[in-house]
């Protein structure tokens, strides 16, 4: 059994003020209750207020992290300009149209899926009933439909209305009743939930956004300067409330030339230093990335990667920014990049992330995506890892020794001294410098410095976090980021259909790990890269940058639209034949 | 028994500095020395900070904790350092390219944001490093560059210290490199004084503007009273003639400060996310 | 409260101590700039320097010296008197034009303490700064007759037929 088989998708659509996020966001806490898992995505116009909007949901009983195929349920308050984002929303002749007769028609663009189209009155339904509103009607029907029941919604209904506003809440309930006994009565056959399995601990509710300023924190992060951007702004978000509460800073800077050197600033001081960013701040960043490379000042970046080049398509997903993520830095400036690969892995990743920086002394980005950074998932909670700030600090040194703050080691770390401690002033830089740190031009310097800075990289030690690796099999997907959920999915498909696949998703980008990826590709004959860009930038830097056993078949689209599990799922098998 | 106090002496490095011979930062690292001595700071509490160009080179110079960063960042890199570590005595330096050209958007928010900090502009209105261009700061009829056109850029020079007043800065002062005690005792105060505390310090450039060397027999003292009433402040800059030296606005806003103290555990934080 | 003579004489030893860190700065940067024989000179310059302000430092012996801040100093000069003005200087200078700027700077430095010698506040004060005037007058002296020895410099002796270069 696959979990596509026990899981269902909704699609809720209405313009501003309809409350379609409000009642998914209801539907999806609903479904935590009742010990389901869940992932819920928006798509909007880019109104602030009273744009077009579809909430996303798929909820399952089992763990999720990727979106399926098709939508089994869309449901629409109205259908106002829901032409944006109908590629988003695709269908099949399976899935079931929920639409309110009184918002006109269904789109043809829609209806040529072959979808069953029923008529759900929610204006009217809603007109019943004191203080009723359609969201709620269709709260009801949904939770009705798909085997969840009203009591869940009940509850968190309750939670969220009863003790403010005791009304709103007796209106709210009566109309998720009146929806439910409706879905009942209008439809049958339509896909249900497995029953959910009995829960061991509690679960989350948490974004990507969430998750990665958490983890951060947890890795040790106590100063934060960052400048808002789409779609990174939640993290920002969430650690300017956070951070304060551990002892932590916060600071709004004035750009992200100003962010990204505040941190650089804060962790020449002695504090572990985070920004998040998108594609356009991460390339004003990357004058100051260069800067925490010379003078081996560690700094974590997060970059919610977005549609690009330029301003792009803010809101929506794609990973177009490996590239300058990878090679963006002017001059030789090896650096660490990584990338989460679910929503609760951005926690994982960003606590590593801190770890790895701090021990390296060196810049670490983090490459994130809309998909996971805005979109809200019911996971298992998160398990602590040992993973946290560690600098190596110089202390004063003996009589008669002179502190050298670039001193070469075998190991190309060198002691990093919290300013205070006397003795140890020194003066970090980014032009080239001895092992003082005076400035120097010397060829001999220049070398030595060089491939310090390499060599503190490429002898560390990841461990098994540097790639997940599931699977045996002739045939390898080699993906990263927010694709490795589908592209596992498509994997346990593929296994069921008889097709033996095996996953590769480096979560370490950026230093290489030749022989780790070596062993991983042993015995593999044929390749599939799975990415979410138009320039295949992912495939470029596998090739460039590892010996494969042969050239790979590539799977790579730009945003907005998700790769989903089907379409990993249907290369396969034509590999596999 | 008390704590060692420093010389001057103990505040600089033993690299040897490569501006050249005659050049007014000389005489603003020794400033910057005696007032840290003045203030009975300890070398390893005290940070300079600066970013590009013939001025920015002073951290190294410096027996402090150094940082010498990148083209217009200075205020950034202090200002998070200041706000990680307030316990430090921050200094940012640099010069008018760095500071008002490519740094401008840093020094309004640093004005404004008013963190506890000095900044020290050596302003000898011109580029130095890369051979003689305009800066910020240069008249408009400056034509001895290559990159300037005969006649000069005809484009009117920014004017730093009416610009830190309209964005905030809480203390302005302007000095003259060649009167290194003075600008000891400016640089000394501008420490003491809470907020973001701003000194000009005329640093002649005696490579590309010959003619500065000439600013030592213009320069006077102000003679007024340093006053904490912005509009009598900006009467007097945009009045003043460029040479009066001293305290010319003296303001009483609160520092920029972020309270650091610990109010719960990370389990707390795991906590928020629990359904 | 320190005497006027202690404040006195704590002007005198910051002025000799101050010329000689000027003296050896400007050494370094000669160094720096590969003017060698000017570098020497003022290597030379500064440890005559330390000797004057060691001179003084003996006087100070009796006095319960203050430890003035720069803001304390009285100079009716931008710098103390005898210390070189920065500005002063070129990296093409030559050893003349280094004996001259020190002739100058021993000069104001004897001026100001024939001044006092003059409106020093007690007689004590006059009475050193007589004895100090009267040491700087030899080596003034001293100079004058050295710089004899120095040819003078060709009138294009600051000429460099190179670019100056470029750095960061």
């Amino acid at each position: 059994m696959t979990i596509s088989s026990g899981s269902v998708s909704i699609a809720l659509c209405g313009s501003g003020g309809a409350g379609v996020m409000t009642a998914a966001n209801m539907l999806v806490d609903a479904a935590a209750q009742a010990g389901y898992y869940a992932l819920f995505s928006r798509s909007s116009g880019p109104q602030i207020r009273g744009g077009e909007a579809a909430a996303l949901l798929r909820l399952s009983a089992e763990p999720i992290t990727s979106v399926d195929d098709t939508f089994q349920i869309l449901l629409a308050i109205d259908w106002l300009n829901v032409a944006r984002f109908a590629a988003e929303l695709p269908l099949n002749g399976e899935s079931l149209i929920l639409a309110d007769p009184a918002a006109g028609e269904v789109p043809e663009v829609l209806t040529r899926s072959g979808a069953r189209i029923v008529d759900l009155p929610m204006k009217d339904l809603a007109q019943t009933i004191p203080g009723g509103r359609p969201n709620m009607i269709a709260l009801g029907v949904v939770a009705a439909l798909i085997g969840l029941g009203v009591e869940p919604v009940a509850e968190v209904l309750g939670k969220s209305l009863k003790k403010k506003h005791a009304d709103a809440f007796e209106a709210s309930l009566a109309a998720v009743r009146h929806g439910a006994e409706t879905g009942d009565s209008l439809v049958a056959n339509c896909r249900k939930l497995h029953p959910a399995l009995p829960r061991h601990g509690g679960r989350w509710t948490i974004s990507g956004n969430h998750a990665a300023g958490l983890g951060a924190i947890r890795g040790g992060i106590r100063f934060c300067a960052a400048y808002p951007i789409t779609p990174a702004t939640e993290s920002l978000e969430y650690l300017s409330a956070a951070l304060p509460k551990i002892g932590g800073v916060f600071v709004q800077a004035e750009d992200e030339l100003a962010s990204i050197n505040m941190c650089i600033g804060a962790s020449f001081g002695g504090d572990a230093s985070i920004t998040a960013t998108a594609g356009p701040g991460l390339a004003l960043m990357t004058e100051g990335l260069g800067l925490a490379v010379s003078s081996e000042t560690p700094v974590v970046v997060l970059d919610v990667q977005r549609g690009g080049p330029s301003t792009g398509i803010p809101t929506k997903s794609e990973q177009s920014d490996l590239n300058i993520a990878l090679y963006g830095l002017h001059g030789d400036a090896p650096h660490l990049v990584v990338a989460p690969q679910s929503i609760g892995d951005c926690l994982f990743t960003t606590q590593w992330a801190v770890h790895l920086a701090e021990a390296m002394q060196a810049p670490c980005i983090v490459l994130s995506d809309q998909s996971l950074g805005q979109s809200r998932a019911v996971i298992d909670p998160a398990a602590a890892s040992p993973f946290f700030a560690n600098r190596e600090i110089a202390r004063t040194p003996e009589e008669g020794e002179t502190f050298k703050r670039y001193a070469l080691t075998n190991t190309g770390v060198s002691p990093m001294p919290v300013p205070g401690t006397p003795g140890c002033q020194y003066t970090a830089d980014g032009l080239e410098h001895a092992e003082s740190g005076t400035p120097s031009s010397q060829a001999s310097d220049h070398f030595r410095q060089l491939d310090k800075r390499l060599r503190k990289l490429v002898l560390h030690d990841y461990g098994p976090h540097w790639a997940t690796i599931e699977g045996e099999g002739e045939i390898a997907v080699i993906t990263w980021g927010s694709c490795t959920g589908a592209a596992r999915e498509a994997v346990h498909r593929a296994r069921a259909d008889g097709v033996n696949a095996r996953l590769i998703a480096p979560r370490l980008l950026y230093p290489i790990r030749p022989e780790e990826m070596a062993r991983a590709l042993d015995g593999v004959r044929r390749i599939l890269v799975v990415e979410q860009s138009h320039l295949g930038q992912f495939n470029r830097y596998l090739r460039g940058e590892y010996d494969l056993p042969a050239r790979p078949d590539l799977l790579s689209r730009p945003g907005p639209l998700p790769i989903r599990p089907g379409e990993i799922h249907a290369r396969l098998l034509a590999m596999g034949k | 028994m008390n704590a060692p106090t420093f010389s001057a002496k103990d505040f600089r490095s033993d690299v040897k500095p490569v501006w050249c011979p005659g050049c007014g930062d000389y005489g603003v690292l020794s400033s910057i020395a005696k007032a840290f001595a003045d203030l009975e700071l300890a070398p390893h509490q005290t940070s300079v900070v600066s970013g590009i160009g013939c001025s920015s080179r002073i951290p190294a110079y410096t027996n402090t904790y150094g940082f010498h960063s990148i083209h217009g960042r200075a205020l950034a890199v202090g200002a998070g350092l200041k706000l990680a570590r307030p316990d430090l005595t921050v200094l940012v330096a640099g010069g008018d390219g760095d500071g008002f050209s490519i740094g401008g958007n840093h020094f309004i928010h640093a004005c404004r944001r008013n963190v506890d900090m000095t900044y020290v502009v050596m302003d000898n209105r011109v580029y130095g490093m890369t051979k003689g261009q305009p800066s910020p700061t240069t008249e408009a009829d400056w034509d001895a560059s290559a990159m300037a056109p005969p006649g000069g850029t005809g484009v009117t020079p920014f004017h730093p210290l009416a610009i830190a007043l309209a964005s905030g800065a809480n203390f302005i002062a302007r000095a003259f490199s060649g009167d290194t005690n003075g600008t000891a005792a400016l640089i000394a105060e501008a420490i003491r004084h809470p907020g973001f505390s701003f000194v000009v310090v005329m640093s002649p450039c005696i490579t590309f503007r010959e003619e500065q060397r000439d600013w030592k027999n213009v320069v006077r003292q102000s003679g007024f009273p340093a006053t904490s009433d912005p509009a009598q402040a900006a009467r007097r800059l945009m009045t003043d003639d460029g040479f009066n030296m001293g305290v010319l606005y003296r303001g009483n806003r609160d520092s920029f400060v972020k309270p650091r103290s610990t109010e719960c555990s990370i389990a707390d934080l795991d906590a928020e996310f629990a359904v | 409260m320190p005497t006027k003579v202690a404040t006195f004489l704590a002007h005198a030893l910051a002025m000799e101590n101050e010329a000689a860190d000027r003296y050896e700065e400007l050494a370094d940067t000669m160094e720096v700039h590969n003017n060698p024989d000017v570098a020497e000179l003022f290597r030379q310059m500064s440890e005559f320097s330390r000797h004057h302000a060691a001179s003084v430092a003996e006087r100070t012996v009796p006095h319960e010296m203050p430890a003035l801040k720069s803001w304390q100093y009285r100079w009716n000069s931008l710098e103390p008197p005898e210390v070189g003005a920065v500005e002063g200087t070129h990296y093409r200078m030559t050893p003349y034009h280094a004996l001259s700027f020190a002739l100058d700077n021993e000069r104001r430095g004897r001026d100001f303490y024939a001044a006092r010698a003059k409106d020093g506040e007690t007689a004590e004060i006059r009475r050193l700064a007589a004895e100090m005037a009267k040491e700087e007058e030899e080596h003034v002296q001293e100079l004058e007759r050295w710089i004899t020895s120095i040819p003078r410099p060709d009138s294009d002796w600051a000429d460099d037929p190179d670019d100056a270069v470029v750095a960061d």
